[in-house]
C-alpha cells in the first residue's frame, strides 16, 4: 500500500499498482521524490482503480501516432460518466492528468473538450468558455466574413 | 487582498497571446473579486470596489478602459476560465481531436472556428502542424472561400503544416442539382462553371506543390474536372502510401508514373474505376528493387490486370519485379483481356530475388491484340524467354500485326538466334517487325530463317516492313551480320513476292537498319522502286 498526502494534509491509501497508472508517481515511487502540485486526488484514485490491470500505453505512443491519421472521440461509458463534472473540474483533471502522466485519462479529458467544441461557431465557443473576443475589430470583421463563408450554403 | 503582479498583467492585457498562468492564490483572489463584483447591482462602477485590490495605476486604467460593471465581470472571467490556464501542448493536443476525428465528422470548418475564438487559441492552432497535416476541400461546400482571395489559401493551410505527412481529399463535383444551378448563378458573368474550373485548378496546383509531404490523397472528380489530374504529371510522391480515384465515369486512360517506393500499396488502394478503362500506361522504372527495398511482386500486376477487362492499350514500364508470391501460383486461367490491341511490355522478366524466370505473358490471354512490344533492358545474364511468347500466342491465337523486340541479349547467340526464330515462326501474320538486339550479336541464323526460298515456307510471310539494329553496349559490338546475307533476304522478300502453291508471301516495303556498317552489298537494294530503305 501507498499513502498519498495532499497539499491540506488529507492521507489517502491505496494499493501501488493503481497508483502506478501515473508514470509520475510510479517514478516518484521508484526515485522518492515530492511534489506540491495539487491534483484531485480522490477522482484520480477512482479512474485508476477502475482501470488497474489494463495494458498502459507504450512511452512514445503519442509521437508515434504522427500525421493524417484518424483519431476517434469516442469515450467509454464509465469514463464519460467519470468525466461528467463542472468545467472547472474538468481542467483540473486534464492538468492533473498531463502532471501524472496518466496519458488514458488525458486522452479523455481532451476528447471531452472537444466534443465540447466540435460542431459549435466561434462565437458559441466562447459563450461556453466565459472567453472573451479579443481580436481587433478589422480582424474580427474579416474573421466574421470568414466564419460566414465556410460555414454558408452548406 | 492586493493582486499580484502577474493577476494586475492580464487584467490590463487587451488581448491575451497565450496561456494564463496565474498562481492559485492569484486565481482565488481573482475570484473572490469576481464573486463581489458579480452581487452588485447592473451599472454601478465597479472601480470604487476594486481599488483596494489593484494598485491605483491599473484601476484607472481599468476604470478609464471599461466602465460598465458587466464588461469588468466578463474581464475577469476571461481571464479565469479553466480552459485558459492549460498548458500549449495540452491546448493543442485538444485542437488536434477536434479537428482529425473521423472523416465523416471531418470538416475545415472546425478549424477555423477553433482559430475564430480568441488571439491566444489562433496562436495555439497555428502552433499545431498536426491540423494543418490534413486537407479536405469540397468544391461546391467551399465555393466561397474558393472564390474569395482573403480566404487562407490552400498554399498557406499546408504550409503550417511544417512538412508533416499530407492528408488530402478533394472534392470536385458538380453533380448536384441545386449546386449546379446555384454556380450557374453566381458565375454566369464568367461563364458556366469557368470560375469553378479555374479555382480548382489553383487548388490542385496548390496541393501539387506539396507532394512531397502528400501521404494519403484522395481525389472525386466529375468527368468535366478529370483533366485537373494532369497537374500531378511529372511530379514525385515520394511518401504517398494511398491513392483513391472515384466517380470517374468516363476515365477511360489512366497513366501511373514512377511511384517510387509505394507502388504496392498504390496497387492495393487504387479505386480508380479499373473496369471501364481502357488505355492504361504504369512507369515504373524507378523503381529499383534492391533488397532491402522490394520491388513489386508480379501478381500486383496481375491482380491489377484482371480488373481490367475492357483494356484496348496496356504499357507497363518496370524496373524489376520480383517472383510470384504463394497466391500467383494458384491463378489460373490467365487473365483475359479481350479487347487488347496493343501491348507495351517492358523489363517483364522476373529478376529477384529467386532465380526463376518469369513472364507477364504468361499470365494473360489477349485474342484481339494486334501490336505487341517487348523490351527487356537487363543485363545479359537476365533472359527473356520466347517460349513465354509462344504459349502467348498458342493460348490467345492472335493476328498480331506488329512486332517489337527491343534490347534483347543472352550470352549465347545461336541460342538468340533460336529463341527469336520460334517468336517469329508463332506469330506468321506479322506485317511489321523490329528487332533491336543489345550487344555482340550474330544474326547470320535468323537473317538465313528470313529468308526465301522459291516454293519454301518462310517466317513472318507477310511482312513489309522490318527494321533490325543493335545499340551499343558495355558488354559487345555492333550487330554482326554479313551484309550480303542480308541483302541476299532482303531481295528475296522483293523478289520472291508472290503466292505459289498456297504459301504467300508479302513485298517488303520499307527496311530500316541502324548500326550496320554500309557496304557495297547495300548497293543492290537501295534503287529498287517501291522499296523505302534508310540504313
Amino acid at each position: 500500500m501507498v499513502t498519498l498526502v495532499t497539499s491540506d494534509n488529507e492521507k489517502f491509501n491505496a494499493e501501488k499498482e493503481v497508483v502506478e497508472r501515473s508514470v509520475l508517481i510510479k517514478n516518484m515511487l521508484e526515485d522518492v521524490g515530492e511534489s506540491d502540485q495539487p491534483i484531485p486526488l480522490p477522482m484520480f484514485l477512482e479512474y485508476c482503480e477502475h482501470h488497474r490491470g489494463e495494458p498502459l500505453p507504450a512511452p512514445d505512443a503519442d509521437t508515434s501516432q504522427d500525421d493524417t491519421r484518424k483519431r476517434t472521440t469516442d469515450i467509454s461509458e464509465w469514463d464519460q460518466k467519470f468525466i461528467t463534472v463542472d468545467q472547472e473540474m474538468l481542467f483540473e483533471i486534464i492538468l492533473a492528468a498531463n502532471y501524472l502522466d496518466i496519458k488514458s485519462l488525458l486522452d479523455v479529458g481532451c476528447k471531452t473538450v472537444a466534443n465540447m467544441i466540435k460542431g459549435k461557431t466561434p462565437e458559441e465557443i466562447r459563450k461556453l468558455f466565459n472567453i472573451v473576443n479579443d481580436f481587433t475589430p478589422r480582424r474580427r470583421c474579416a474573421q466574421i466574413k470568414k466564419e460566414n463563408e465556410w460555414a454558408e450554403d452548406r | 487582498m492586493p493582486l499580484s503582479q502577474a493577476a494586475e498583467y492580464y487584467l490590463g492585457l487587451t488581448q491575451i497571446e497565450g496561456p494564463v498562468d496565474l498562481q492559485q492564490s492569484d486565481i482565488s483572489a481573482l475570484q473572490t473579486l469576481l464573486s463581489e463584483l458579480e452581487v452588485l447591482p447592473a451599472h454601478t462602477h465597479y472601480s470604487d470596489h476594486i481599488s483596494n485590490s489593484v494598485s491605483p495605476e491599473i484601476a484607472a486604467k481599468i476604470d478609464g478602459s471599461i466602465q460598465p460593471l458587466s464588461t469588468a465581470i466578463i474581464m475577469l472571467r476571461n481571464i479565469l476560465s479553466p480552459i485558459r490556464h492549460i498548458p500549449l501542448e495540452i491546448l493543442s493536443l485538444i485542437f488536434e481531436v477536434v479537428c482529425l476525428t473521423e472523416y465523416i465528422d471531418y470538416d475545415p470548418e472546425y478549424i477555423l472556428a477553433v482559430g475564430g475564438v480568441c488571439k491566444a487559441w489562433r496562436n495555439a492552432l497555428y502552433a499545431t502542424p498536426r491540423v494543418w497535416s490534413r486537407l479536405y476541400l469540397d468544391i461546391c461546400s467551399h465555393r466561397r472561400v474558393l472564390l474569395d482571395d482573403d480566404a487562407p489559401s490552400v498554399e498557406q493551410w499546408l504550409t503550417r503544416s511544417l512538412g508533416m505527412p499530407l492528408g488530402i481529399e478533394l472534392v470536385f463535383v458538380t453533380q448536384d442539382n441545386d449546386s449546379r444551378s446555384y454556380l450557374q448563378k453566381l458565375w454566369r458573368p464568367m461563364g458556366d462553371n469557368v470560375a469553378l474550373m479555374y479555382k480548382a485548378k489553383c487548388v490542385t496546383y496548390a496541393v501539387g506543390g506539396f507532394s512531397q509531404q502528400i501521404r494519403s490523397f484522395k481525389i472525386t472528380v466529375s468527368p468535366e474536372m478529370f483533366h485537373l489530374l494532369t497537374c500531378f504529371n511529372e511530379l514525385e510522391f515520394p511518401l504517398l502510401e494511398t491513392i483513391s480515384l472515384t466517380i470517374a465515369p468516363k476515365l477511360r486512360d489512366v497513366r501511373v508514373v514512377e511511384p517510387v517506393n509505394a507502388f504496392r500499396p498504390v496497387l492495393d488502394d487504387f479505386h480508380a474505376p479499373l473496369a471501364q478503362l481502357t488505355s492504361l500506361s504504369l512507369d515504373l522504372r524507378k523503381m529499383k528493387g534492391r533488397y532491402e527495398s522490394p520491388p513489386p511482386a508480379l501478381n500486383g500486376f496481375v491482380e491489377l490486370l484482371s480488373k481490367c477487362e475492357n483494356l484496348i492499350t496496356l504499357k507497363i514500364l518496370i524496373g524489376r519485379i520480383h517472383a510470384a508470391f504463394g497466391s500467383m501460383l494458384t491463378l489460373s486461367p490467365p487473365v483475359h483481356l479481350p479487347y487488347l490491341r496493343s501491348l507495351d511490355l517492358s523489363y517483364h522478366a522476373v529478376t529477384w530475388p529467386t532465380s526463376d524466370r518469369d513472364s507477364l505473358l504468361k499470365y494473360i490471354t489477349a485474342p484481339k491484340l494486334e501490336h505487341l512490344i517487348l523490351r527487356c533492358n537487363v543485363p545479359l545474364y537476365y533472359i527473356v524467354d520466347g517460349s513465354n511468347l509462344v504459349d502467348f500466342q498458342t493460348r490467345s491465337s492472335i493476328s498480331l500485326q506488329s512486332l517489337k523486340l527491343i534490347n534483347f541479349s543472352i550470352p549465347d547467340h545461336e541460342e538468340l538466334a533460336n529463341r527469336v526464330i520460334s517468336i517469329l515462326a508463332a506469330c506468321p501474320s506479322v506485317h511489321s517487325f523490329e528487332m533491336k538486339l543489345k550487344g555482340d550479336v550474330r544474326l547470320i541464323t535468323l537473317i538465313q530463317a528470313m529468308t526465301y526460298t522459291k516454293g519454301q515456307p518462310v517466317i513472318l510471310p507477310y511482312i513489309t516492313h522490318l527494321s533490325l539494329g543493335a545499340s551499343k553496349s558495355e558488354y559487345g559490338l555492333d550487330l554482326e551480320c554479313p551484309s550480303s546475307e542480308l541483302v541476299h533476304m532482303i531481295l528475296s522478300r522483293i523478289q520472291g513476292a508472290e503466292e505459289t502453291d498456297g504459301v504467300v508471301v508479302s513485298r517488303l516495303q520499307k527496311v530500316v537498319l541502324t548500326d550496320i556498317v554500309r557496304t557495297e552489298a547495300f548497293r543492290e537494294i537501295y534503287n529498287i522502286p517501291d522499296l523505302d530503305v534508310h540504313v
